[in-house]
């Protein structure tokens, strides 16, 4: 069984999401081998997160409160598009980040990241996000926007 | 000897390819599916696919009988009906309770064979009471003239107008005459009453008199108000048309329709009956095009679909998604889909259950269809699918699931907490209705449905205060989580 983070409904194992409250059951809530002892054990992983420490690849790194949402993409003035983190000094453009490529904010204890319908995609552990849908983030995962590759830490 | 697949169309070859084609064309799949270097969803079935099609077909004595086969199934003709089966996931987990499994389901029409106009038998029945006056029925005429002048003289057309009473105003026939037609769509005015059973009747009656295999049949039931004290008498004429295979669109104009019933005359009709919410009088005529068009461009009917489930699944529900959301009730497993139009494939998400299995690879399903493709002729057309899945005892990562079925399972779930919304305010669970009904708008805004999330913020705060839905909002909230649709991708042959 898995259980929903936001409203604690519970639906057989693999549901897609909740129909209670319609949150998107990432595959990441949970984790099958031992439902019961899961169910047990249900805490929140160690939120809420005060700040949010990217990694750039290459050694650089930005540092942001996670009080509101933050979007991840590259600064465009003629478009007056002005994310909260701006990548284009990391090489945005050549490695493929949109103006507006990703959404990371907290809800109830737990971080998300949500691909803001980017062209090139944003990657978490390796697997591309479906647009649209917000999924959980973990301390040490590996953001990947386009081609450019950032290390997360929630702190 | 039975075979099951089109192993040709497997290898991408065609059917009278040498060994070294065949040699050349498993090589290449082989290597992109082989299970060691692909973890994407569905190649470890195409691998074996690829492995059975290339033992069969390198071997002279098997391809020979395989051949046979071919053209005893009508196999060599290229295949008019495209089915295609997803599962959301390939491989499973072994475990102690039920876990659930979606199946895509895309029904599409082959560009290959070419779609034959079939002549129609349509029957317009269109209100004019007192409401109606002014630009609707202007438009609604507009409409009515533009059908008309879309008939071949094969087609037979027929026009009812309805207020306290019904009135034939174009009787059916062939080879109509157009600007008899014409002058005798002018002279509808608009005065009265509705009486939706009265135009029901008369219209059904024209549409049976005509009634014929060869022909789309079909009746178009367009009303702005509510009628009064026959709407028994109308799900009655539409079971009667449900029984004769006569599909009916329903069609509201403005707010003050009742959509249950309209929603439930279409239903009751036929697979292929639908009801459209037209919230602009200057929509009219293009809905009215769109159904006369896609009625046109009929590529398939009849269609039926079968699921021959494995030892444990059941199947717990059936949804359309494309071309609208609806749900589907299977009869001992079986569903009827109506027809399917060449430009606009079917969708249909299948959600199983699925209980303990051993380890090792198991059939969960056989999808297999059925229907009459007019160009083809009146022998039944068929084609089928099946998901295997490889149960195993540890899985280090879940594989990813096909973003196809995670945006329609999206979309499909807030339109089942629309239904919800709308049933529990029915049962007077008002606080629980305005909670669910502002979280639905928070998941519409996040699919990007900014337009239909407003309409349900703001219906949500009606709804508090007053305890019900306006009649507009309740139309735009349950016909715009219908409308939230998934196309399917363009045809892959």
């Amino acid at each position: 069984m898995i259980k929903c983070p936001f409203c604690h409904s519970v639906y057989p194992e693999n549901t897609l999401f909740c129909e209670e409250c319609g949150s998107y059951l990432s595959p990441g809530n949970s984790q099958a081998t031992d439902p019961l002892a899961e169910e047990e054990e249900s805490k929140p992983d160690g939120g809420p997160f005060k700040t949010l420490k990217l990694v750039i690849e290459g050694g650089s790194s930005i540092e942001l409160p996670l009080s509101k949402e933050i979007i991840l993409g590259r600064l465009d003035p003629n478009r007056a598009i002005f994310p909260d983190i701006d990548l284009s000094r990391e090489g945005g453009i050549d490695k493929g980040v949109s103006r507006r490529h990703a959404r990371i904010s907290q809800r109830e204890g737990q971080v998300f990241i949500e691909d803001m319908n980017s062209l090139n995609g944003t990657f978490l552990n390796a697997t591309r996000l479906v647009p649209e849908l917000p999924y959980p983030l973990r301390d040490g995962d590996q953001v990947q926007l386009g081609k450019l590759i950032l290390t997360v830490h929630l702190k | 000897m039975e075979f099951e697949r089109d192993y040709y169309a497997i290898l991408g070859i065609p059917s009278d390819a040498d060994e070294r084609t065949i040699k050349r064309a498993y090589r290449q799949l082989a290597r992109r599916y082989h299970p060691d270097v692909s973890n994407v969803t569905g190649s470890l079935e195409r691998f074996r696919e690829v492995q059975e099609a290339y033992e069969i077909l390198i071997d002279p004595l098997q391809r020979e009988a395989y051949d046979a086969w071919r053209r005893q199934q009508g196999l060599d003709r290229p295949a008019p009906l495209i089915l295609r089966v997803t599962p959301s996931q390939d491989r499973l987990l072994c475990l102690g309770e039920s876990q659930v499994l979606y199946v895509l389901v895309e029904l599409l029409a082959s560009s290959e064979v070419e779609t034959k106009r079939m002549p129609m038998n349509l029957c317009l029945v269109l209100d004019r009471s007192t409401s109606m006056k002014g630009a609707r029925l202007h438009q609604v005429k507009e409409a009515a003239r533009y059908i008309v002048d879309q008939m071949t003289p094969e087609d037979i057309l027929s026009i009812v107008t309805f207020s306290d009473r019904a009135q034939l105003v174009l009787p059916g026939r062939r080879n109509i005459d157009k600007n008899a037609a014409r002058s005798a769509i002018n002279s509808i005015r608009s005065g009265g009453g509705t009486e939706i059973f009265q135009g029901l009747n008369m219209g059904l009656q024209q549409v049976e008199r005509w009634k014929s295999d060869d022909y789309v049949n079909h009746l178009i039931l367009l009303t702005d108000g509510q009628t009064y004290g026959d709407e028994d008498a109308c799900l009655q004429a539409a079971r009667r048309a449900g029984r004769e295979g006569i599909p009916i669109t329903t069609m509201g104009i403005g707010s003050d329709w009742n959509d249950e019933l309209l929603d439930e005359i279409a239903r009751l009709s036929h697979a292929q009956g639908s009801s459209i919410y037209i919230d602009s009088t200057a929509k009219i005529a293009r809905v009215f095009r769109d159904q006369i068009q896609g009625m046109g461009s009929t590529f398939a009917r009849n269609l039926t679909l079968t699921f021959h489930r494995g030892q444990h699944v059941s199947l717990k529900e059936i949804f359309r998604v494309a071309p609208h959301i609806n749900q589907i009730f299977p009869q001992d497993d079986t569903v009827a889909l109506g027809t399917l139009e060449a430009q606009k494939p079917q969708a249909i998400i299948v959600e199983l259950l699925v209980g303990s299995y051993t380890p090792g690879v198991h059939r969960l399903l056989r999808v297999a269809v059925e229907g009459i493709v007019p160009a083809l002729g009146q022998q039944p057309v068929r084609a089928q699918k099946t998901v295997d899945v490889e149960f195993v005892t540890q899985l280090k990562e879940r594989p990813p699931v096909p973003p196809d079925i995670v945006s329609a399972m999206g979309k499909l779930t807030i339109f089942k907490m629309q239904e919800r919304v709308m049933r529990e305010i029915e049962v007077g669970q008002i606080e629980a209705a305005v909670k669910r009904l502002k979280t639905m708008a928070t998941r519409l805004l996040d699919i990007g449905e900014a337009e239909l999330a407003r309409a349900a913020l703001l219906e949500a705060g009606r709804l508090a205060h007053t305890g019900s839905l306006s009649s507009e909002g309740r139309k735009k909230i349950r016909y715009g989580t219908r409308g939230l649709r998934i196309l399917p991708k363009e045809v892959r042959l």
